[in-house]
């Protein structure tokens, strides 16, 4: 194109800082390498770790079995197989998609303050576990009502916003705390109608996360929804950046606004339902991972969002093993992401703005 | 490009208030048009209707004959660009990054830049003299770099006609001057600028022509030396205005406009 070679009024050592920028784009690709490597060997150590100590050896000898389509032939080569692994793959799925579904909020919502549930998908989430706990007691329709309601109220508070003045950021933030407020009451209400001895202590649990009753067929859903959505959310990483400057420019820079929206909305909410889902509700993750994946590869979201969904799945993972091999009683979930999660919040906020990647 | 045609655009944000009443105008390629008017007479509406950030109430945009206003948002951003007056983000892009973004429109859905993209990035922030800040987050730079940047953004867009709202704000005499300079330059390539701006100065060194808008209708199209008469300011901006003139072998030239000063006779400094 001829109008790159127009002359240059200041060309101050233009190749020596591109010649650096270069430098550190290498770095930056071995720390990128080895944040999206990570939750490789904590899973390998988690599955080792617990109440019940398992040797390496054992470990690898059950996987090796498994692989081979051999039965398990110790109690604890079943352990690992049944109780370990599925539930430390459910972990780094619901870690994936809380982490990749936050990140792809705070991209479309410009703020660094948002998390998974800005438009009410926990809460919904919640109200529909806690009142198929309260109607039948059983823990499937608990989860496959959380998924439903989850994604409910999130097209609940879309279309909220949508009859007053269209997809607007604001609107949409507005729009998904009230839902997620209407929702959280009619969940009080269901446990406030719960009988204390039985249902409301299954209620309460449920709203406070855990992975203590993951099994095999807990899986596949979780696997296919976090698979395709985490895809589909890296395949549209650098959108997100544009994304993120704001409809109008936006919309000037050649994007549908609107329907990009609608689909990242979509894929994030769909990520955050599974993930609930499964785990119930856990906190801070989509929150806080975001926030150390910039401090760690900065805030373009071609980084952020595959960083996050890993880092996501090795935080969870980290949470979930400690919550399961620690304390002589499991502790739910969402207590322990809360107390890990806000001082590692205040420890990033302290590492201060601009190198958190956001502004003020 | 050969040219856009604007025709009788009209947008309101309340019925009974219209910002844009019936705009018309044409473009050619080559042209630096400066849009002029007070606070308030709809230049960035009417800069955000043309680029499609606001759809328009009535008539038409056409570049080349084909109808921009019902285009799909991508094809559009080909053709005309828009360098807006915000400039913030909420994240710290590089500034570099901030240029890459003017690809979004030659990238399908699922694309991230490519080479190309990276070489149009970098060159746009050359023509601007912001190489050596490209790897500088972009809300560290000051208000004029930011400008520059985003000024850049929309040279990696090259689309057909790019609209710059108030590009001259911000910016020291120095980048004023660098990049109205590149502008002209850009538009005798054969792509077309429309820049609004509050700098009469401006318009009558580097425009080939100026609209002067008010109350959301032009009130004058033409060549700055006939739009930016002392009258016609004086009544657009509703202050009194002179233009001072220089002498060269009898012929006379328009060389700046300057707002009158009560008590102060301006004709003292002839």
């Amino acid at each position: 194109m001829t109008w790159r070679s127009l002359p240059r009024m200041r060309p101050r050592s233009a190749d020596e800082t591109l010649a650096g920028l270069r430098r550190l784009r290498r770095d930056g690709r071995l720390r990128l390498w080895l944040l999206l490597a990570l939750p490789i060997p904590l899973a390998v150590i988690a599955l080792a770790l617990g109440r019940y100590e398992i040797s390496l050896a054992t470990m690898f000898q059950a996987v090796g079995r498994a692989l081979v389509g051999q039965p398990a032939a110790t109690a604890a080569e079943t352990l690992v197989l049944q109780v370990r692994l599925p539930r430390i793959l459910a972990a780094l799925l619901i870690g994936a998609a809380l982490g990749g579904s936050g990140a792809a909020f705070q991209g479309i919502f410009k703020n660094p303050l948002v998390d998974s549930n800005i438009l009410g998908v926990t809460s919904g989430a919640g109200f529909g576990a806690a009142l198929a706990l309260l109607l039948t007691g059983s823990l499937p329709l608990a989860s496959l009502a959380a998924f439903i309601c989850g994604l409910a109220a999130v097209l609940l508070a879309y279309l909220g916003a949508h009859a007053h003045g269209g997809s607007h950021t604001l609107m949409l933030t507005l729009s998904g705390i009230l839902v997620g407020s209407f929702f959280g009451a009619l969940t009080s209400l269901v446990k406030i109608l719960a009988d204390p001895l039985s249902e409301l202590p299954a209620i309460t649990f449920w709203l406070l996360g855990g992975l203590s009753d993951v099994t095999w067929r807990s899986l596949p859903l979780l696997f296919l929804v976090t698979g395709l959505g985490g895809a589909l959310l890296l395949a549209l990483r650098w959108r997100l950046n544009v994304l993120s400057l704001g409809d109008r420019e936006a919309a000037a820079l050649g994007l549908n606004t609107r329907r990009m929206k609608l689909l990242i909305v979509g894929v994030a909410s769909l990520l955050t339902a599974a993930a609930v889902a499964v785990g119930g509700v856990i906190g801070w993750v989509g929150l806080v991972i975001p926030h150390a994946g910039r401090l760690l590869v900065g805030p373009d979201h071609r980084r952020l969002l595959p960083v996050s969904l890993s880092l996501g799945a090795a935080f969870l993972l980290v949470i979930d093993t400690l919550a399961r091999a620690t304390l002589p009683r499991e502790t739910p979930l969402g207590v322990f992401t809360g107390i890990v999660g806000v001082p590692v919040l205040f420890v990033l906020l302290r590492r201060g703005r601009s190198g958190a990647g956001w502004v003020e | 490009m050969k040219r856009l045609d604007v025709q009788g655009l009209a947008f309101a944000f309340h019925p009974d208030r219209p910002v844009l009443r019936g705009i018309s105008f044409a473009v050619a390629a080559n042209e630096v048009v400066y849009v002029l008017g007070p606070n308030g007479c709809g230049k960035s509406t009417l800069f955000n209707c043309l680029s499609g950030v606001y759809a328009p109430q009535g008539g038409r945009v056409l570049l080349d004959g084909a109808d921009l206003t019902h285009m799909a948002a991508r094809r559009r951003a080909h053709y005309i660009g828009l360098v807006p007056q915000n400039h913030a983000a909420a994240f710290a892009y590089s500034a570099r990054d901030m240029a890459l973004m003017g690809r979004a429109p030659h990238l399908g859905l699922f694309e991230t830049p490519g080479r190309a993209d990276y070489e149009a990035a970098d060159a746009a922030l050359a023509a601007v003299g912001l190489s050596h800040l490209a790897a500088r987050p972009f809300n560290e730079l000051s208000g004029g770099e930011r400008r520059l940047v985003t000024i850049a953004r929309g040279l990696a867009q090259e689309s057909d006609v790019l609209l710059l709202d108030e590009p001259d704000a911000y910016l020291d005499p120095k980048n004023q001057h660098l990049v109205q300079e590149t502008i002209v330059a850009l538009a005798r390539q054969g792509r077309a600028f429309l820049i609004s701006s509050h700098s009469p100065n401006n318009a009558l060194l580097y425009g080939d022509r100026v609209l002067l808008l008010e109350a959301g209708r032009v009130v004058a199209d033409g060549p700055p030396p006939e739009v930016l008469t002392a009258a016609m300011l004086s009544a657009a901006y509703g202050a009194e205005m002179e233009i001072i003139y220089e002498s060269n072998n009898g012929a006379q030239r328009a060389r700046a406009v300057l707002p009158v000063r009560a008590g102060h006779d301006g004709h003292d400094r002839r």
